[in-house]
């Protein structure tokens, strides 16, 4: 348990430095895929807390939300892996020389290492800074770990990184719908509710008098 | 110094749970909203017969609505007896959405308490700094645009509350007048999001140092008067961390409001946010011969009177009954830090 420990915390801080030996030291631990699943939950877990308010908002309880934390984890390190893929279709299309699919998937997975910090995101003021921060911490992070498995062609890695990015967003739109109601009826269940308030529903319901209120639903009435 | 930067982030990051906590139920109390009728807490007490009501929202100094530093006590009792025909509200604590004072039934309650005493014994005991740093947080929370509808919606609810208290009539389109000290300032701006459509009433806010954002509150409000001194480099922060007030942004609800004449600068002359020479200082004078603190509440007191919300004969009768008073208390102020400088001049000397 504890060298597993330290496998993740050693992967991690050296993923987070872009030091191309970090993915050599997560691939020679025996058990490198669970240390990477394991820092991905934990970074999807401590993103979704930092971005809470939108549980507060929606008024999940208080054991609710501990799931909720992990829920996203899951999600978080399974959206890693559909990159990893969509990465390695790309080399494999693009490129003579592919990169290996677990490779790929375990390397993408490291990505999540800066939102180990995503709580960060709770801290009034600098919160949403920090988190635009993270993504493109996580971004260059996989990004150095496929210039690595690309034996240092940084141009292939980049073509690769942003065109297997590209490819989950087109994915998510069309074809991934499916996949994408299955884990919001995931999220329904765990936080039992729709998690469809927002900020702004507070700021219209108690910002606006009646009247106000009255003549909007009016403009949308048929 | 790292743990003291870990315990400041810490500080921080458990800053917005008390309001998240408070909307979403988690502490047991079901948040009281604000509503369209009257809540009920003034049905006891019978209407207030003013034409306006001024509440204050004190600076982030204030450990509870009554225990605020004793500069602000001696100010508010003179600024009442020098605003005529107003309603004034001190009783809201704008660092807390349930008004619950950090000395109230609190995890921390027993360290404020202490704090407090060892105010009470020393005013200047530095370490006040931890109840400032804890409300500083707490005006970062209302200036986030994520926690800042939940946050301000708390404070507007038990703004409300005290107005009807006091015998104000939710309905009555009475003016309403915010005065908020530095981060009083922001929560003031926060709160009005959520005052002028519940209370159907033009809401002003008047702010003395104040470290505001770009709050979308600032479209509710009909005026910002933002009285500044020349020598308090703390209101500035407000512009230089907030983007919405840089001039590069002139679709931000705060350089729309300026654009529309809704803010109004004031600048003060030389005062400071704190220290002797702060706005509610007794022993710095003007060059007409006012003391800070007066002259700060005659400019509240004529503001309101240019925009109808006193009579200015009324206004000129409470200073002139108020002045021997007010000089009064001045020259003892002044004798009381010259016995308090010889005797820190005698301790050096021995």
């Amino acid at each position: 348990m504890f060298e597993f420990i330290r496998a993740m915390w050693v992967g991690s801080s050296e993923a987070m430095r872009l030091n191309p030996r970090a993915f050599e030291i997560v691939e020679t631990y025996p058990r490198t895929g669970w240390v990477v699943l394991a820092v991905a939950i934990v970074g999807g877990a401590s993103l979704l807390l930092g971005q809470s308010v939108i549980l507060f908002v929606n008024r999940v309880r208080p054991g609710r939300f501990m799931l909720s934390l992990l829920l996203n984890g899951i999600i978080f390190a399974l959206s890693l892996m559909v990159w990893g893929a969509a990465i390695w279709l790309t080399s494999k299309a693009l490129f003579p020389h592919s990169i290996p699919l677990s490779q790929a998937l375990r390397l993408t997975g490291m990505g999540a290492a800066p939102y180990v910090f995503g709580f960060l995101v709770l801290l009034p003021y600098a919160g949403g800074f920090i988190g635009k921060v993270l993504s493109v911490w996580s971004f260059l992070v996989v990004l150095a770990a496929m210039t690595s498995l690309a034996g240092g062609n940084f141009g292939a890695a980049l073509v690769c990184t942003v065109i297997g990015w590209l490819v989950v967003m087109v994915m998510s739109a069309t074809i991934g719908r499916p996949v994408i109601y299955v884990r919001n009826a995931l999220y329904k269940r765990i936080t039992g509710t729709d998690l469809d308030a927002s900020v702004q529903d507070i700021l219209t319901q108690f910002a606006t008098s009646p009247e106000e209120a009255s003549s909007k639903g009016r403009k949308g009435a048929p | 110094m790292t743990g003291l930067i870990l315990l400041l982030i810490l500080g921080a990051l458990l800053a917005p749970f008390e309001s998240l906590g408070w909307w979403a139920g988690w502490f047991g109390e079901k948040p009281a909203l604000p509503t369209h009728q009257a809540t009920g807490a003034g049905e006891a007490l019978r209407e207030h017969p003013a034409a306006s009501a001024v509440v204050y929202l004190s600076g982030i100094g204030a450990i509870d609505a009554n225990s605020i530093p004793q500069e602000e006590i001696d100010w508010g009792r003179m600024a009442v007896r020098r605003l005529p025909g107003v309603l004034v509200t001190p009783d809201v604590y704008p660092y807390s959405v349930t008004n619950a004072g950090l000395t109230a039934d609190r995890s921390f309650a027993r360290v404020y308490r202490w704090i407090e005493r060892r105010r009470l014994e020393n005013p200047y005991d530095l370490l006040q700094f931890v109840i400032n740093l804890r409300n500083l947080f707490q005006v970062a929370v209302s200036a986030d645009r994520r926690y800042g509808p939940i946050y301000n919606l708390g404070v507007a609810s038990e703004i409300i509350k005290a107005l009807e208290r006091g015998g104000y009539r939710v309905g009555s389109g009475k003016p309403v007048t915010l005065i908020g000290f530095s981060g009083g300032a922001q929560v003031s701006l926060g709160a009005a999001t959520y005052l002028a459509p519940v209370l159907k009433a033009p809401i002003r806010v008047i702010s003395i140092g104040g470290v505001m954002a770009d709050d979308p509150g600032l479209n509710q409000v009909t005026r910002l008067y933002h009285l500044y001194g020349e020598a308090d480099p703390v209101q500035k922060l407000g512009h230089w961390l907030y983007a919405g007030r840089w001039k590069w942004f002139p679709q931000s609800d705060w350089n729309r409001a300026m654009a529309a004449g809704r803010i109004e600068m004031i600048t003060m002359g030389p005062m400071a946010h704190n220290g002797a020479k702060n706005y509610f200082g007794w022993t710095a004078f003007t060059p007409e011969g006012k003391s800070y603190a007066i002259a700060t509440i005659d400019m509240i007191g004529y503001l309101l009177a240019r925009d109808g919300l006193i009579d200015p004969a009324a206004l000129q009768a409470a200073r002139a009954a108020n002045d021997p008073e007010a000089r009064a208390y001045e020259a003892a102020r002044v004798a009381e830090a010259a016995q308090a400088r010889d005797k820190q001049r005698g301790a050096r000397t021995v």
